[in-house]
């Protein structure tokens, strides 16, 4: 299974990626740090699932969201954002993403939803 | 400098989302308050010498001088100093956010109480949320001074009375801000003395997981 984060910042792919590798070392993890890069390797990689930051330079989360639904209306995106306002969090949901997770990202609740996504997609 | 005194890129990197985060959690606050959208931009964070850290904000904000500066100091584990900035006139949008639609009609002198106050109430939203949540993410306790409405122009003055060593390294994080709708827009600055930097340094290691 391939897995992509999106996030300017390094601590925080760090973090992530420290998350899922404990959830499961056989993932394979993409990283990009722009939502420009993240729509090229959406495109060419076609992750499973997607964690994507929203405040970015180049392109911000909201329009890599639009554009990965745009390639795959079926993708799994999950918003973790600093940006938890409820007008962000409704456009996020109105644009398609399966979830919005607000920063720190909490290990209990990304284990849970991985576990979900892969049941119910049937994952390997 | 000894590098018990600097920060790493991945250390700035690291700082720079755990205020990402705090300032996310303030504006949401706030956001609920007013009943408003703020967009929010990416954050820039850097160190600075304290002694040019008013020419550094005088660059980046246009007619400094005549600006609305919300100061906040706050002591803990380190000291320091929290600014939030407004353009010249920005107030009056501010209070109209406060405001009743009863076309009460004040004194001049009962305005610019009023709209002191609303700059002082915005200051405790966002200041009050964005270091507190600072402080807990780093697991460290906090005691704030009361937050003083001020001009740039005045600043210099209160900045040299402050915690802040002259000869010390400032840590800067400088977030910009727009609310929708309205032509409002704001700057934060959170100052931090060198001593915070052996304490950021081992709370940026857990926060990484490292």
């Amino acid at each position: 299974m391939r897995l992509m984060i999106v996030d300017d910042s390094r601590a925080s792919r760090m973090l992530i990626r420290s998350i899922i590798s404990e959830y499961n070392s056989t993932i394979t993890i993409i990283e990009a740090e722009n939502g420009a890069i993240a729509v090229e390797n959406y495109r060419k990689e076609k992750p499973e699932i997607v964690f994507l930051d929203l405040t970015m330079p180049v392109m911000d989360g909201f329009e890599a969201l639009k554009l990965i639904l745009e390639i795959n209306n079926n993708a799994v995106v999950i918003v973790l954002t600093a940006d938890i306002q409820g007008k962000s969090v409704e456009r996020c949901m109105n644009l398609g993403a399966y979830m919005v997770m607000k920063k720190l990202p909490q290990k209990d609740i990304i284990f849970k939803t991985l576990e979900e996504i892969i049941k119910s997609r049937d994952l390997k | 400098m000894n590098s018990d005194y600097c920060l790493s890129e991945l250390e700035l990197d690291a700082l720079g989302e755990v205020m990402n985060i705090s300032f996310g959690a303030a504006a949401a606050d706030l956001a609920e308050v007013m009943d408003i959208f703020i967009h929010l931009n990416i954050p820039h964070i850097k160190t600075i010498e304290a002694s040019g850290l008013l020419e550094y904000i005088s660059k980046e904000i246009p007619d400094f001088e005549s600006c609305s500066v919300i100061e906040q100091k706050y002591h803990g584990d380190f000291n320091g100093l929290a600014l939030l900035i407004f353009p010249y006139g920005t107030e009056k949008e501010l209070v109209s956010y406060f405001q009743q639609p009863d076309n009460i009609s004040y004194e001049s002198d009962e305005i610019i109480e009023l709209e002191r106050e609303v700059l002082m109430e915005i200051g405790n939203i966002l200041i009050g949320a964005c270091i507190g949540k600072l402080f807990e993410l780093i697991n460290s306790t906090i005691t704030y001074f009361p937050p003083e409405v001020l001009t740039g122009k005045n600043l210099e003055s209160s900045f040299i009375n402050s915690h802040l060593d002259e000869e010390n390294i400032s840590i800067t994080f400088r977030t910009h801000f727009k609310f929708e709708d309205r032509k409002i827009e704001g700057y934060m600055f959170l100052l931090n003395s060198k001593n915070s930097i052996p304490h950021l340094k081992k709370a940026l290691s857990t926060f990484m997981g490292l």
